[in-house]
This record gives C-alpha cells, sequence and structure tokens, in this order.
C-alpha cells in the first residue's frame, strides 16, 4: 500500500488554466491578479445611490422602469432587492481579498523589487478591504454618533471559508476599519496607477473616515497634506478629462472598468431620460463643472411634445454620445477639499474654511466667497454653503446619499419634473439603514434585521 | 476435442416435414437460464446435418429416421451437451460453463475484463436483448434502449439530436444532471464517454450487460456508484467469411398532436372576448368601435368595414401543424465483413444512417466504422485489437431563445406564411420567424481497445485490456444577420450575425490489469483475484463567439474589428483527472449450490487533495442454487436465491475546485493586469458520497415454461453533496456541501412464459416491471431545505421523496371573481390575491414516475417472425404549461380549442377550467409560481416502442442464386407507432410541446453472401 500511495504521485495533475492550492498564488504577479479581481468586483452603485438621493427628479418616462421609480421612491421591496446586490458584491470583494492576504505568504520573493511590489498589493488588499466595510457600514449601520456605537454594525469576515457571524458593533467596525487603514498606511505606496489604492488614495478614504467620525482635526491633519498643490489638479483639462479614457490629475482612485457604465439613466436617445437634474442645482456663470454636469437635452425632440430638459451630463452623456468610459472616480481632490473645508468650519477655523473653498471655486471659475458680503458664510451656513458646493461638484456620482444620511436631513421626494414635492422621507426614517437581505438573515441565525424592515418567515 | 463454428448471425432451418425425417425443437440456455443464440447443433458425427440457434436461442433440427442417433450441442466456452434421439419432438440443452474449452475455441475471449464469471452468479445483471434493439429504427442508441431492462430508464429530452436522460434505479445524489448521476460506460474494457457512446453502431454490438448492484458494480470501484453499461462489440468468427448488408428505409412521422388549437372562427371570437387591440378579433370588432367611436358619424361605416375584414380572415385556416412540421425519412446501410480462422478472426463494418426530424432543419446523420483482429498466441492466449471510428452530425433549427417548433402552437390560423405582417408577431412577417437560428453540433469519435488474454497455467488467467477512446464534439451556432433579432439588435450592418462556434475534446484512457486463478477440488470451486487499473480524463473544451458573420456560418467570416459588446470573445476549460486503483476478489462455490463472493477496490483519484485520495469500494454476495436439490423434479425448472451489500464511493461530479482554493482567468481585466478569480468557495471538509446497495433476489422457473425474477433494493447515499446556499456575507451564495442521506429502494421483477411451443408456431411473451421509490432519509441541517430565497416550498424534505411535486389543493374557480381559490392547510378557503404559506402545500405526487417497465411479446410461425415492444410508466404526474392558454396579454396568439368555452369571462361563469383573462398582479404568483391539484396531470403513458414483422427466407428459397445469397430477410420495422395516455397536453414523456420522440417505419432487407 505503501508503493501504491508513492505511486500515486502521477495523480498530482497539475491544471493548466487553472491554478490550485498550495501553490496557487506563488507569485507577485499572481497575487497582483488576484487583487485586481478584487478591485473589479466593487459594486457600481452610482445611478443607484444618485436615484435614492435628491440628485435628481423622475420624468414622464420614469414610469416605464418601475424598479428604478420604486427605488426612487424609496418602496421598501425596491430598497430591499437593492440592498441584497450591493450586500454581496461587496462581500465579494471582501472574500477575494480573504483569498489573497493568507496566500501572499507563500509568494516566493527574487529580489527588492518583488518585496516591494508584495507589500504594495499587500497594504492596497488591506485599503480595499477597509473600503468596503466603510461602505457597508454608511449603508446599513446607523450613523456614528456616540449613543449608536454599541447598535449593530456590519458582519467582519476574517477568513474564506464558511461563517454564521453575527454584526459586530459599530465600535468594532470602525475599529476595524482604522486598523486595516493604518496597517495599510505603514507601507509607502506611490502606484502610478490611478485605479490602485496607492497612500494618496489610503488618506483621502480616512479623510473620508475622519469625516464621519466627527473627528475633525484629524480629517484636516490627514487631508490638508493632499491639497497642496491641488490648483495644478484643479485645471479644466483635468476637469474634462474626468469624463474621459485620458488622465486627470483631479483622480485619486478611479476603478479601471471595460463594461458600459451609467447605462440606467437612459430610456432611450430620442425620448430622453428616466431622471433629470435637480433644479435646485445650479451653477454660476463661468463655472466649469456647468458644461459637464448640465446637459442641455431636448425630450422627444421630434415629436408634437419636445421638452427642453437639464440631463444628468458626466458618464450619462457619455452614455448617449457612445463614448467607453474606463475609469469611475471615486476618490477625488475636491472630495478631500470638502472634507477638509467642512472639518475647518465645524472646527471653528471658518477663514480657513473659506479660504480653502475659494481655492477651490476660484479654480472652478465660481464666485469665491468674501463674508464681509455674505454674512451667511458662517456656523451652520458656512457648512450647508460648503455642502451645496459638494452637491453640485459630484451630482449625479453617488456621495450625495451618504451626505444626506450623515447630516440627518429630511429629503424630498419630487413628482415629474420637479413640479412639487410629493412625499418627504423624514430623518431618522428606518430606511436610512438598508435593509439585511434574505440571502444573509434567511441561512444565518445569527444575524439580526435593522429596526422596522420586515424579516420574511418561511414557515 | 472438436472446434465448433459460432455463427452468430441469426440462421433459420426450414422446418417443413418431409417424409421419413423427424422434427427435433427446442432452446439452448446458459446455466443461469439465458438463451444462447448462435449455439450448435448437430447430430454427433455428421455435423453437416446441424444447425444453429436463432437469437432467443430458438433451434429447429432435421433428423433422419431412425432411433440412437446422438444429438450435441455445443456453444464456446461451454460443455458440449448431447442427448439421446428416442423420437421426441422437443429437447432443450443447458450448457454449463467449460473455461478449459476456451483456450482452443480461439475466437474471442472476455473482451469486458471485468466480466469474471464468479461475478455472475451473485451480481445483479441484466442482459439486454440486441436484436430488439437493432430491429428498431431509431438513430438514437441511447433511446433505442429505453425499455431494455427493468431499472434502466431512459428519457428523451428534447427534439431530435438531444441527448436523452440514461439512469440506473434512479438519482444517486441530490444533485441533478448526468455528471452526477450517469452510469459507467464501458465498450470492451475501455471505459467510454456517454457521448461516445450515443454514437455507436447498434449493428456493431453484440452484447450489453446493465449491471446494478453493488457486487457487479464492485468490480470497476468508484467510477460505477451510478451503476455500468457493459458492452461487448461484435467479432470475428472462425468459419468461412459472411459478408451481410442490410438496408433499413423508410418514413418518419410528425407524430402526435401535443394539443389541439383553434380554428379562426373561434380564436377571432376568443380575441373579441380577451378585449386586446392587438388582436384583429377586438381590433376590428363591433365591441371596438362602439367603444372607442360612440360618437363617429361615420360609426356604421366602420363596423361594416371591420365585419369584412374579420370574415376574409376568417376564410383562412391555417394547420400550422401541418405547415411547420413534416415528414421526412429515415435510412441505415450497413456493411459488414466477418470470417477467419481458428488462429485468427477478423470482423469489419462500415454503417451509414440517416433520420429527419419533425422540424426542417433537424436531423441527424451518421458514419461508423469498426475493425477487429483476434489472434491465438501460441497454444495458451491470444491477443485482440480493435479499431473504431464514427462521425455523426446533428442539425437543429431550435436554439435557446428561439424555437420554431413552438410557432406551432402561437400563429394564428388566419395567418399564413404568406400572410405578410403577423398579428402574433407584431412587425414581423413569417420569414421573420423561420430561418433565425441553425445549430450544427457534430461528433467525431476515435476509439481504439487492445487486450491480451493468458491462461499460462491450468487456472490461471491473466489478462490485460488497453485502450483510449476520443470524442470530439463541435458545434456552430448561428444567428444570421437576416434574423429579426439581428436586424433589431440596433447593431451597424457589418456588426450583424452571431456565430459561435465551439470544440470540446474528451479522452478518456483505460489500463487495467487482471489475474484470476481458479482451482477445484472435489465440490470445492475457488477462485481468488486481483487488478490494478488506471483511468485518465481529459475534457478539453474552447469556444468562440463572434459577430459580424453575416449569414455565413463560418469562424472566419468573424469581424475581428469590433470593440465593446460585440468583441470577440473566447472561453477554455481544460480538466484532467486520474484514477488509480487496486482490487481484490475472492469467491467460493460449492457442490455448484452454495457459493459467495467477495470484492474490494481502492481507489485514489486526482479529483480530491492528497489525504483524502483514497477511497474503496467494496461488496460481497451469496447465492444458493436450491434446483440442486430436487435435479429431477420437473415442475420446478429452477430456483435460486441470492443477496448481496456494498459500499461505494461516488466522485462523479466532483471537481478539484470543490475541496481547494482554485483560480482560474477570467477574459477580462482590470487596466492592464488579467484577472484571476476564485472559481468558487471550496469546502476543505468536503467528502465523497458514499453508496451502500442492499439486494436480495429470486429466480425460478414452472415446467421450463415460465420463468420469473424478482429483486429487491435498497441504495443509501450518505454525504449526499449539493450546492446549498449559504449567508452572502461568505462572498459566494453557495457552497457544496455534504447535506444528508437519501435512498433509492425498489423492486425489479419480470415473468418470461412460452405461450405457444409447437413446431411451427412460437409465441413468447415477456412483461417486466421495475418500481423505484427515493426518499431523503436525514438532512444534517435541520429537517428542511430550502435552496432559494423566497421560497415557500422546501426542496427537500426528511421523510419525502426528493421529486415530489409540491403545491395547493384548488377548489377550482370562484364564480364571481373567475379566480382560482385554494384550500389552506387548516383548511380554511383562500382567495387568489392571499398569500399562501408553506403549511398550504401538499405532495402533488412524483415527478419522476415510479413505475415503469415493458411488455415484449415475440411470435414466430414458420418463417415469419412478429415481435412488439411495450414501454410504459405510470405513477408520476407532471404539471400542464398552459403555455397556450391566452389571456389579455397574450390574446395574439394561437389559443388551445375549446378555450372560448372553457374560460371564465363573467361573473356567474360556472365550472370553467381557466381562470379569468383579466386579473392584477397581486394573484400573479399563486397563478404562475406553483402547480396546483388542478393544473397537474397523470403523466402515465404506454407507448408501442417497437414493431417488427420479418421473414426469413429459407436456403430453399434461396437455392436460384446458387450459393452467393446465404441468408436474407426483410422485415417491416416500426418504432414509437403509437402513445397511449391521459395526459391532456403535449408528450407526457419530455413535458414540452415540442420534442417528442417520433414515429419511424421502415423496410428493411438483409442479405448475407
Amino acid at each position: 500500500m505503501l508503493a501504491l500511495a508513492a505511486a500515486t504521485g502521477c495523480l498530482d495533475i497539475r491544471l493548466e488554466d487553472q491554478y490550485s492550492d498550495p501553490s496557487a498564488i506563488n507569485s507577485v504577479q499572481r497575487a497582483r491578479e488576484l487583487l485586481s479581481s478584487a478591485y473589479n468586483s466593487l459594486p457600481r452603485i452610482q445611478v443607484e445611490l444618485s436615484v435614492l438621493s435628491d440628485d435628481f427628479v423622475p420624468t414622464n418616462l420614469s414610469g416605464s422602469y418601475a424598479d428604478l421609480l420604486n427605488l426612487y421612491n424609496w418602496q421598501e421591496r425596491a430598497i430591499d432587492d437593492f440592498s441584497s446586490t450591493v450586500w454581496m458584491d461587496y462581500y465579494m470583494t471582501v472574500a477575494t481579498v480573504n483569498a489573497l492576504i493568507p496566500r501572499l505568504e507563500n509568494v516566493t520573493v527574487e529580489d527588492e523589487e518583488d518585496e516591494t511590489a508584495l507589500s504594495q498589493v499587500r497594504s492596497e488588499a488591506l485599503a480595499l478591504k477597509a473600503m468596503c466595510y466603510f461602505d457597508l457600514l454608511r449603508l446599513y449601520g446607523p450613523v456614528w454618533t456616540d449613543e449608536n456605537m454599541d447598535k449593530d454594525g456590519i458582519i467582519l469576515k476574517d477568513r474564506l471559508e464558511l461563517q454564521f457571524l453575527p454584526r459586530s458593533s459599530v465600535r468594532d467596525c470602525i475599529s476595524e476599519i482604522d486598523g486595516l487603514l493604518k496597517e495599510a498606511l505603514s507601507v509607502e505606496n506611490g502606484t502610478s496607477e490611478v485605479y490602485y489604492l496607492g497612500t494618496q488614495a489610503v488618506n483621502a478614504l480616512k479623510t473620508e473616515v475622519e469625516l464621519w467620525k466627527g473627528n475633525y482635526k484629524e480629517v484636516i491633519k490627514c487631508g490638508l497634506p493632499l491639497l497642496s498643490d491641488a490648483e495644478s489638479r484643479w485645471t479644466q483639462t483635468d476637469y474634462d478629462n474626468l469624463w474621459s479614457d485620458s488622465e486627470s490629475k483631479e483622480r485619486i482612485f478611479a476603478p479601471y472598468i471595460f463594461d458600459t457604465f451609467y447605462t440606467d439613466l437612459c430610456y432611450d436617445t430620442e425620448s430622453g431620460d428616466y431622471y433629470i437634474l435637480n433644479d435646485d442645482i445650479v451653477f454660476d456663470e463661468g463655472d466649469m463643472r456647468e458644461a459637464w454636469t448640465v446637459w442641455q437635452f431636448t425630450m422627444s425632440a421630434d415629436t408634437d411634445n419636445p421638452r427642453p430638459v437639464r440631463n444628468m451630463g458626466k458618464y450619462n452623456r457619455l452614455y448617449y454620445e457612445d463614448t467607453e468610459v474606463r475609469y469611475i472616480n471615486t476618490l477625488r481632490y475636491s472630495g478631500v477639499c470638502f472634507a477638509v473645508a467642512e472639518a475647518y468650519a465645524r472646527d471653528n477655523q471658518e477663514p480657513e474654511a473659506i479660504a480653502l473653498m475659494n481655492r477651490y471655486l476660484a479654480a472652478r471659475g465660481a464666485q469665491t466667497w468674501d463674508l464681509s458680503s455674505d454674512p451667511a458664510l458662517t456656523g451652520d451656513g458656512l457648512v450647508e454653503a460648503i455642502l451645496e458646493e459638494k452637491r453640485k461638484e459630484f451630482v449625479g456620482e453617488g456621495t450625495r446619499w451618504f451626505d444626506l444620511k450623515r447630516l440627518d436631513g429630511d429629503l424630498p421626494r419630487y413628482s415629474n419634473f420637479g413640479n412639487n414635492i410629493s412625499s418627504t422621507i423624514k430623518a431618522g426614517d428606518y430606511r436610512w439603514l438598508f435593509p439585511i437581505p434574505r440571502s444573509e438573515y434567511r441561512y444565518n441565525e445569527a444575524v439580526h434585521q435593522n429596526p422596522d424592515w420586515p424579516v420574511i418567515a418561511v414557515e | 476435442m472438436a472446434v465448433v463454428l459460432a455463427m452468430t448471425v441469426p440462421a433459420y432451418v426450414v422446418s417443413a416435414q418431409s417424409p421419413g425425417k423427424h422434427l427435433l425443437v427446442g432452446q439452448v440456455k446458459d446455466e443461469a437460464g439465458e438463451p444462447l443464440p448462435g449455439a450448435n447443433v448437430y447430430v454427433r458425427g455428421d455435423i453437416r446435418n446441424g444447425t444453429s440457434t436463432d437469437a432467443n436461442g430458438w433451434y429447429s433440427l432435421e433428423l433422419p429416421d431412425g432411433k440412437g442417433l446422438i444429438v450435441e450441442a455445443s456453444f464456446l466456452g461451454m460443455q458440449t451437451t448431447s442427448i439421446e434421439y428416442i423420437g421426441q419432438a422437443e429437447q432443450d440443452f443447458v450448457l454449463k460453463a467449460d473455461d478449459n474449452m476456451m483456450m482452443e475455441a480461439v475466437v474471442t475471449g472476455r473482451q469486458n475484463i471485468n466480466d469474471v464469471d464468479i461475478r455472475a452468479k451473485a451480481g445483479v445483471i441484466n442482459v439486454v436483448d440486441v436484436k430488439r434493439m437493432q430491429d428498431k429504427p431509431m438513430i438514437d442508441m441511447s433511446l433505442s434502449l429505453q425499455g431494455a431492462a427493468p431499472g434502466l430508464v431512459v428519457t428523451n429530452r428534447g427534439d431530435l439530436g438531444t441527448k436523452p436522460e440514461i439512469r440506473i434505479r434512479g438519482n444517486s445524489s441530490f444533485r441533478e444532471g448526468d455528471t452526477a448521476n450517469e452510469p459507467l460506460y464501458v465498450l470492451d474494457g475501455q471505459v467510454i464517454s456517454s457521448d461516445a457512446f450515443m454514437t455507436l453502431n447498434p449493428m456493431d454490438i453484440a452484447d450489453i450487460k446493465i449491471l446494478k448492484d453493488a457486487v457487479a458494480c464492485a468490480l470497476y470501484g468508484t467510477k460505477a456508484a451510478n451503476g455500468v453499461l457493459e458492452i461487448t462489440s461484435v467479432r470475428g468468427t472462425n468459419g468461412e467469411t459472411l459478408v451481410t448488408y442490410s438496408f433499413n428505409g423508410g418514413v418518419t412521422m410528425r407524430g402526435r398532436r401535443a394539443v389541439q388549437m383553434m380554428d379562426s372562427a373561434e380564436k377571432l371570437e376568443l380575441e373579441r372576448l380577451l378585449k386586446n387591440e392587438e388582436a384583429p378579433g377586438y381590433r376590428y370588432s363591433e365591441d371596438y368601435y362602439r367603444r372607442y367611436f360612440p360618437n363617429d358619424p361615420n360609426l356604421d361605416q366602420m363596423i361594416a368595414e371591420g365585419a369584412a375584414i374579420l370574415d376574409k380572415l376568417r376564410q383562412t385556416n391555417t394547420d400550422w401543424f401541418k405547415t411547420l412540421l413534416r415528414n421526412d425519412f429515415y435510412q441505415r446501410h450497413n456493411l459488414s465483413v466477418r470470417g477467419g480462422t481458428s488462429k485468427t478472426s477478423y470482423y469489419a463494418s462500415a454503417n451509414y444512417s440517416y433520420q429527419g426530424g419533425q422540424i426542417p432543419g433537424n436531423d441527424v446523420s451518421r458514419f461508423t466504422g469498426r475493425i477487429s483482429l483476434d489472434q491465438a498466441v501460441g497454444k495458451r492466449g491470444y491477443v485482440s485489437v480493435s479499431v473504431n471510428g464514427g462521425y455523426s452530425k446533428a442539425n437543429s433549427p431550435n436554439g435557446s431563445s428561439y424555437s420554431p417548433s413552438s410557432l406551432v402552437y402561437e400563429l394564428n390560423p388566419y395567418e399564413s406564411p404568406t400572410s405578410g405582417e403577423l398579428w402574433s408577431y407584431p412587425d414581423r412577417t413569417y420569414d421573420d420567424l423561420v430561418y433565425q437560428y441553425d445549430r450544427t453540433s457534430t461528433e467525431k469519435r476515435f476509439g481504439t481497445t487492445a487486450s491480451i488474454n493468458l491462461e499460462p497455467v491450468d487456472g490461471l488467467q491473466v489478462d490485460a485490456v488497453a485502450g483510449i477512446d476520443m470524442v470530439l464534439s463541435e458545434s456552430l451556432e448561428l444567428v444570421p444577420s437576416t434574423a429579426y433579432e439581428e436586424i433589431n439588435s440596433g447593431a451597424a450592418e457589418n456588426e450583424r450575425g452571431r456565430l459561435t462556434k465551439a470544440k470540446n475534446t474528451n479522452t478518456n484512457l483505460t489500463t487495467n490489469v487482471r489475474i484470476t486463478y481458479n482451482k477445484i477440488i472435489g465440490k470445492h470451486d475457488f477462485t481468488v483475484g486481483a487488478n490494478t487499473d488506471y483511468y485518465w480524463d481529459d475534457i478539453d473544451n474552447m469556444s468562440l463567439t463572434g459577430y459580424g458573420v453575416g449569414t455565413q456560418k463560418s469562424a472566419a467570416a468573424i469581424n475581428q474589428s469590433l470593440e465593446g459588446s460585440r468583441k470577440l470573445s473566447t472561453s477554455n476549460m481544460h480538466e484532467t483527472t486520474a484514477q488509480i486503483g487496486i482490487g481484490v476478489l475472492a469467491g467460493y462455490t460449492f457442490d455448484e449450490t452454495y457459493d459467495i463472493f467477495g470484492t474490494y477496490k481502492a481507489d485514489a483519484s486526482s479529483i480530491l487533495p492528497k489525504d483524502k485520495r483514497w477511497n474503496a469500494a467494496w461488496a460481497v454476495g451469496a447465492g444458493w442454487d436450491v434446483k440442486s436439490y430436487f435435479k429431477d423434479w420437473r415442475p420446478i425448472s429452477s430456483l435460486r436465491f441470492k443477496a448481496s451489500y456494498g459500499r461505494t464511493a461516488n466522485l462523479a461530479g466532483v471537481s478539484p475546485s470543490l475541496a481547494v482554493a482554485t483560480f482560474s482567468y477570467l477574459d477580462d481585466s482590470y487596466g492592464d493586469t488579467r484577472l484571476l478569480e476564485l472559481i468558487s468557495l471550496y469546502n476543505d471538509s468536503l467528502r465523497p458520497e458514499q453508496t451502500v446497495s442492499t439486494e436480495a433476489g429470486v429466480s425460478f422457473g414452472l415446467f421450463d415454461v415460465v420463468s420469473f425474477d424478482i429483486g429487491y433494493y435498497n441504495r443509501v447515499t450518505e454525504d449526499a453533496l449539493l450546492d446549498v446556499p449559504i449567508p452572502a456575507s461568505n462572498g459566494f451564495t453557495t457552497l457544496k456541501r455534504n447535506i444528508g442521506v437519501l435512498s433509492n429502494s425498489g423492486i425489479e421483477a419480470s415473468v418470461f412464459a412460452k405461450i405457444l411451443n409447437l413446431n411451427d408456431l412460437r409465441l413468447n411473451l415477456r412483461f417486466s416491471i421495475a418500481y423505484n421509490r427515493n426518499k431523503v432519509l436525514d438532512l444534517y441541517d435541520g429537517d428542511r431545505l430550502y435552496t432559494g430565497e423566497d421560497t415557500i416550498i422546501p426542496d427537500f424534505e426528511v421523510g419525502k421523496s426528493y421529486d415530489m411535486l409540491y403545491g395547493p389543493i384548488s377548489l377550482g374557480l370562484d364564480p364571481m371573481t373567475g379566480l382560482p381559490v385554494f384550500r389552506g392547510g387548516d383548511g380554511r378557503e383562500i382567495q387568489a390575491d392571499e398569500t399562501l404559506t408553506r403549511d398550504d402545500m401538499v405532495a402533488l405526487g412524483h415527478s419522476v414516475p415510479p413505475y415503469s417497465g415493458t411488455i415484449n411479446l415475440s411470435f414466430t410461425w414458420k418463417n415469419l417472425e412478429f415481435d412488439a415492444d411495450f414501454y410504459y410508466v405510470f405513477g408520476g404526474v407532471k404539471q400542464y404549461a398552459y403555455s397556450y392558454v391566452r389571456y389579455y396579454d397574450d390574446a395574439n396568439k394561437n389559443a388551445v380549442k375549446g378555450q372560448v368555452q372553457n374560460m371564465w369571462f363573467k361573473a356567474g361563469d360556472q365550472d370553467k377550467m381557466y381562470h379569468t383573462p383579466f386579473y392584477s398582479s397581486s394573484v400573479i404568483e399563486n397563478l404562475t409560481a406553483w402547480p396546483n391539484s388542478k393544473s397537474i396531470g397523470s403523466s402515465d403513458y404506454l407507448r408501442l416502442s417497437m414493431l417488427s414483422l420479418r421473414y426469413r427466407f429459407s436456403e430453399k428459397q434461396l437455392e436460384w442464386t446458387k450459393g452467393a445469397v446465404k441468408y436474407a430477410n426483410v422485415a417491416l420495422q416500426a418504432s414509437n407507432l403509437f402513445t397511449i395516455t391521459r395526459y391532456r397536453e403535449s408528450d407526457p414523456e419530455s413535458g414540452s410541446l415540442v420534442g417528442q420522440q417520433q414515429p419511424v417505419v421502415t423496410l428493411s432487407l438483409s442479405l448475407s453472401f
């Protein structure tokens, strides 16, 4: 038998197009390739989050896309369906990272270059996981106030294996995110690729996290260094290039895609879009953001009832123009600017806030601020003004929903073309916390549903 | 010892009695009671005065007047038996195996070297009546096995050329599908794939054995957990060269109308009632004009014009069943040459077959060729070599998203191929519906096997076989640029036309060396043996899909400059697995009365990681031949008991990526980096399924007239595997896990009766039935398992059958609302818009019929043979699709005849079959998500699967050929002539409106030179 056992060496068949443990991930190259599939599986939910926020208003076409209209109206079932793909996709990314990290031990390193590359892969993997947790916690958990610290956050997964885990407390989730970012930052990663999470990107992410924590000093400390040469990144060319496959110095992190993107807004290129820009969003004359954000369009131009509207520009316009999107702008220098400005404003450093905002506004070609001519630019008024500019910068990019949730405001829902407000989602509404999807709670008894969301029992 | 010819070409001797001559008739069988076709029966010392038995072992021998003649019966590998002729009219022979004889008999040895003699005693092995299989005019080898043995269930799944489902005693796994449940196919000791089996030439097959229980299968180890089909090919003879040509030609027919559809008058009336203006019956009706133009001054004129249009439509009555489906033809040409000497024998054959399907564009054709050579080596051995190959091609116009066959039930009778734009398909004409899709799949098969059989000393046999079998399956699928789908895809003209080309190569390599030693000491008969085998299986698939081919069915026409969603894409999969095994066996027989047999085999497979690599298959069996106590008592002509128990690990359908982390590349990239992806969440505690079989059987015969065979089996699958849902936070939603225990148990019985046994007239009847009951015995995680997030019906439940169809009890339609009312678990009435719960669901019946069987009838009168096979299944239910019942939304497609009468339209309509066409979305789930007690029907059916009327020309009738033609026969043969069923819709077998087995009627001619 022993001899036979030896003879079974012929059964160690190496698969030609598959890589199996123990030597599946044995080179830096392959580790990078696995990490890339984690990057690639990041959910692309910019359209849905924008529809859920006050970026858009419906049109007469919205009824033809019932699922998206239900989402606009915050219908339970629609949010539940959306939630299940979001949850799944983020945890898929987490699973890939969890597959990668322990296997980095087996990677053979031949020289210093390999060593560096490997530590960068590791740093990025940790940062990517932190990013997933941060998004999940903002979507599924309550806002990070002191009284919410012991409430249910999200499931923290450390291992790639079947587990039936409970949700960790918000406190534990935050400290996990902090730990991951800290470890990621322990490696210097000046990657040249904007679709990798280099040190700049991790710092930008950390700035966002600190802002959610309300840790304003930390926001300034972390974010300000990133803005040292911001003017050189806020040029017209860099802004235009954001919506193209060319390089833009304004990007900090932008996942790369080959697929189509942002296709859900368009009914057809003749009739127009299901959703158009909210009329609240207006730009100063000369504001370079307007040309790419507001896209003047005539719905049903060839029919008896043409209707001029302000379509969403950016990726949506690229879709109309049949131009491929290669980068999904996820972290940008202007985002860091808004975080730092808001932190200044809330940390009683209002002049610094205004000064920083003026650097940004001037670069964008918008009217700069002057406290003497606009006395509202102080206290809450200043914060509001900063957030208003932030909304203009990021409309349609899915950031607004997070700000609305963090700042605990009411959210109006509009009738077609924004003629009037049809309903209001109140601050504190249970739907600000996404429901734990059935695909989780049906098979995991340890997990608890968020308050007021139904648990569909099967008995 | 005399060398005797074994002529297996059925021969029949003239039975006309001449003066001074006597006729002796009877049957030659082996010890197990199986008839021996091709055995020789002759007068001792006068070998020219002899004959050979037919396919059922029958002979008829003319004897000269005179008592005291000795008549002998002989058969290869059997001891020759003789009797004294004392004027009896009937004499049967039972031949015993004779191992010593084998050395000199040359010709063929055991090709399937696992077919050791001792195995046959305790194991449950059915021998397929190959002759009946060959008599069926059907191109599909697998489908022609339907009904061939109790417990072997073959189910047609679609149109001609679709691979049927083949199971031995049901599914042994929770996992559905072929990979986990398919039996193992072995041709002359060489493992072949099921695709290769499908394309074999039935005329090249001498013998098929169905191995069902653990004792029979255990020699094949862990590969055989789902049973084995052991096929032996036709070999040469050591006699005169015989050239046989046979031809079958005939027609293939449309078959049974799945449902009768409406004529134009009824359809237009239905449309009026459904009130959908997309349909002309409403659009041009008075109702429509009165509703939308009540005050129009030209109302009367409009109504009159509408009525004229409707009248015109009523004049057309197209029968789409006849228009779209066709009669086609079937043909088979087979040429074989066999012969040899006592040292060398050979067999060669070539075959061409064609069968046309019901829908134009659907057909299957096949060429096969085979050569085999057997050569004696010295006095104590022989070697055999065979080479076989085949090419088969199947065409189908039915694609996954588009099926012209289904148009039969969609196009309206008032439409015709020339009527321009269709109401049933707005914006399309008839030409936009046909020639939309075209698929050609070809299979190129090549196999070669070499074996050597030696007996260096008496009783010691050394057998070895090695072989390779390769199947290259290719498919070419075209959606031409002229297809409606492409024209309306929005793609530019030079981007239209989609082509998919796939090549899958499956290579099986087998080596098996077996040593068996047999020693007889007095009444004690010992057998011991050992073997080692190695199986290697390689699957290499690649496919590409490209656009811009126009109407050209060629990968070369793909436009490679396209980007985006129409970019050329490729996919590849390559998996190699190997298994090495070692086995031992031992058997003992005492006084030819008691026998015991045991076998153990350990197999190591590359599929599992090193620490789990070795798995075992073992079995023990015992037999008791009671007849030996009263050998001379005629009423009981045989009586034998046997029982067995065995345990086998099953690796079918398990791939390496399930147990260890396995990564593969995706087509896409991220920036400039390729994407390496984890294939699935792996389960490092995965164990192979274990199949535990228990078996008991008895066979007995009465007066040599009736014989019975009854067996009980229970096959328990432990650690059954299934993809089960897991919390999504794991990053994957399913994981293959060992989830429970299931069992298949059942009874198989057959009766064979020689009802008439006269000189010129014989009538035999065989009746067989198999019952299979499957049950979930245990689920490791609770009593029920749901594989969907929302399902309220468990997929598996402890104590229940796993093929059960669940749904609510329907109380019929509420005459006021026209919607079904259900009876809840608590007895209360539930309206259609209420949500049903788990408690309201009841088991409606088995989706897989538990009973199946055959009735075989054989009748011979002089030179005329008549054979008929019936196949039946019962005990199952199928859900009606009701896809031909039209509601508001699909009012523009044709509907089932009688719908106007049977549908609820207004409050007060009583006793209607079909619910209201006007309903809100709140009731959809209850209308469509589950079957209910009224939307299912029994899927029982009885089919005349084969009918053959054959006339064999006697030697006298062939005399004029001056010996040029040795044998000749003509036959009228038919398959699947009719099916009797209570199932109201379509085909009770496949359950689809399209794709039933079509009737084929042929004439055949066979000539041997």
